[in-house]
């Protein structure tokens, strides 16, 4: 095929020009996200007053904003990276919060189970997202209806959970968590961190990492090499569960109880933060720490937003643009392509 | 021979869902009769067609949508926004008819206006939404995902309380609770088989509406063939919006009030309606038909379930459950797929 740049090319020409082209734009995409943030930066500092936006006490809020969002984007961009997505975050979310609740010591039920408990709330995820991963990969479901369906069974279970009665948290780890800080930055942030890293350290250095862009790339090349890629894709499903459990116990830690709200309003965020960080939603592409990068600038859009005054139902609306142009942006165009 | 079999199961695939559709519809409704008599009184028979009116008017859009192969989770949402929307407007002209002193105003008038205001809403955001994802290539349910957001929080923008429709101004309700033959069958309930059996008509006796299942076959196809896919997916897309809202129109009669996330739960219902009368995800296969069979089925359960008293947090489970598991039966897994890959 001729292009309008020259019309005798020959293939290797082309392919390389093609190459060339793929590797400009994959460079623009790592750079614009970053000075994105920095205009955000400079743009609220100008507009709340530089003492205001940068102020010691904002920056740490900012940290405490970052924690939630960052765990469940982190899951959710691996199941984007192979080319799936995952709708059940509210859900499931909601679910190991108030599982997370439940199980550690409250004012309501005597079940004590201290920190046991909040890993059984982080399991209870893990095997949502198992359900989740088994059904779409070998019954052959799309990724999102079976995730779609699964955020209301773990509304439900949420609920059904505490029926009710909201749990406040008398548990003395828990309550101890929610305020303790170390070099002035949130535990919930600091636990948010670690997982950032070990996310990074699983993509970059475990052969399970580099699977994940292998299946989101061309699921039929790993497959004919001898990768189980079926089981590939369930593991992902279980990480992103992992991811939103660990972002419920945060969120039960943070808000002091155990409720089916700590889940609402994370989907969006996380979906947005994903694209807005550079991973393409066709699979692939990207990476956590590009996917950090858009988290960053979520919160701080939605804080600058705030300190600005505008109604934060404005702001929600905002994401659903920012995920339309993002994916207007990326995705693939022109009069063959097929999208349904 | 195995040419036949294949055939053969084709057909069998077909009718599979209306099949279970048909015999669940039966079931249900017997084992609901028995353990609560009253299922089949007057009040809750009616009562659950007033229901069932609304969710069929929003699963006929979705049905065409699906049957090209697309989604639209936008529904829920859309139908919030003109649910608020529609008590809006007449709240508004209550307190001017109020201000003016007038007794007993034109209702009617009002009526008409606050609902074409929302249903122009609905075909704006239906046919943006068309455009979108025809033109730019962008994946329906993205599309639809980041448009879900907006209409979530512009429903917010219009009325972050529910709001209910004021006595002088009951008339844009009453005709809601309107039945024929003694009481059995509600007027919106007419309303809604009429558009079913319209968008049945047009989906299977038109050039338009065969394009919509060649599309969902093999768009390919379609295409090369010279039909007009583009503009065949935008009408398509814009009439789903327009159901949205005139779901949500329903809704604010029905209840008498509007809440900024009433429509939330009805993506889940809408989509369950269609698959369950055998309209596939993955489009090519379905009807409006079929889409009236399996909205009724959806009303039964969640009807019935409150009816015998079953918790009502435990009935999202089920229900999501109950979801999951129709599409996993109605699902295509026969030799031809297997080297596709499902995202």
């Amino acid at each position: 095929m001729a292009n309008e740049r020259g019309a005798n090319l020959t293939i290797t020409e082309e392919f390389a020009e093609k190459v060339k082209r793929a590797n400009f734009m994959d460079r623009v995409m790592r750079v614009a996200p970053i000075m994105v943030l920095a205009v955000l930066i400079l743009v609220f500092s100008c507009v709340c007053g530089f003492h205001v936006f940068l102020a010691p006490s904002n920056l740490v809020a900012i940290l405490k904003q970052l924690a939630i969002p960052l765990c469940v984007a982190m899951g959710l961009t691996y199941v984007i990276m192979i080319g799936s997505i995952d709708l059940s975050i509210n859900g499931v979310v909601g679910m190991t919060g108030s599982l997370a609740g439940v199980f550690v010591a409250n004012e309501v039920n005597n079940l004590n189970l201290g920190l046991f408990g909040i890993a059984l709330a982080i399991l209870s995820g893990v095997a949502v997202g198992l359900l989740i991963g088994l059904v779409h990969v070998y019954l052959r479901a799309p990724s999102f209806m079976v995730s779609l369906s699964f955020m209301y069974v773990c509304q439900g279970i949420a609920r059904l959970s505490y029926h009710s009665r909201i749990l406040k948290i008398t548990d003395k780890t828990m309550l101890w968590a929610s305020g303790a800080s170390f070099l002035g930055i949130p535990f919930i942030t600091w636990m948010a961190l670690i997982m950032f890293i070990l996310c990074l350290l699983i993509q970059e250095y475990t052969a399970f990492g580099r699977h994940v862009y292998a299946v989101g790339t061309n699921e039929a090349i790993p497959r004919a090499v001898g990768v189980n890629v079926n089981w590939v894709k369930v593991r992902v499903f279980m990480l992103a569960g992992l991811m939103s459990g660990v972002a419920g116990v945060l969120g039960a830690i943070r808000l002091g109880i155990g409720q089916v709200s700590i889940g609402d309003n994370q989907m969006f965020p996380a979906q947005a933060a994903v694209v807005i960080g550079g991973t393409a939603l066709a699979g692939g592409k990207g990476g956590v720490q590009r996917t950090l990068i858009g988290v960053l600038i979520m919160t701080i859009l939605k804080n600058g937003l705030l300190m600005c005054n505008v109604s934060p139902y404005i702001t929600d609306g905002v994401q659903g643009l920012i995920i339309l142009l993002c994916v207007i942006l990326t995705c693939e165009h022109g009069k063959t392509v097929i999208s349904k | 021979m195995s040419e036949k079999t294949a055939k053969q199961r084709f057909f069998k695939r077909e009718h599979l869902m209306r099949y279970i559709s048909l015999v669940s519809i039966v079931v249900l409704a017997t084992a609901f009769n028995l353990m609560q008599p009253n299922f089949f009184g007057r009040m809750n028979v009616s009562s659950m067609l007033r229901d069932d009116a609304a969710l069929l008017v929003m699963a006929v859009g979705m049905t065409s949508v699906l049957m090209f192969g697309s989604i639209d989770l936008s529904m829920g949402a859309m139908c919030s926004v003109s649910n608020v929307l529609y008590v809006r407007i007449i709240l508004l002209y209550a307190d001017k008819f109020k201000a003016a002193g007038i007794e007993e105003p034109n209702v009617g008038g009002v009526m008409a206006l606050s609902m074409a205001a929302c249903l122009l809403v609905g075909l704006c955001s239906g046919f943006m939404l068309g455009l979108i994802h025809v033109k730019l290539k962008v994946p329906s349910f993205i599309t639809s995902l980041g448009f879900m957001s907006v209409w979530t929080s512009v429903a917010y923008l219009i009325s972050n309380k529910a709001e209910s429709i004021p006595r002088m101004m009951k008339g844009a309700s009453d005709w809601y609770k309107n039945s024929i033959l003694g009481g059995w069958i509600p007027v919106p309930l007419i309303i809604a088989l009429a558009l079913a059996i319209g968008f049945y008509l047009l989906q299977s006796r038109t050039v338009f509406g065969r394009t919509i299942s060649s599309i969902g076959g093999n768009e390919r196809a379609a295409r090369v063939a010279g039909m007009g896919v583009d503009r065949t997916k935008i009408i398509i897309f814009t009439l789903a919006g327009m159901c949205a809202a005139l779901g949500g129109v329903f809704l604010a009669s029905k209840i008498k009030s509007s809440d900024p996330t009433l429509g939330d739960p009805y993506t889940l219902m809408i989509v369950a309606s269609c698959v369950l009368g055998g309209t596939s995800l993955s489009g090519g296969r379905g009807s409006c038909l079929g889409t009236i069979l399996g909205a009724l089925t959806v009303i039964i359960i969640k009807n019935g379930l409150t009816f015998i008293g079953v918790d009502a947090y435990w009935q999202d489970v089920v229900f999501g459950l109950f979801v999951l598991v129709m599409i996993v039966l109605s699902i295509d897994r026969s030799k031809s797929t297997r080297g596709i890959a499902v995202k």
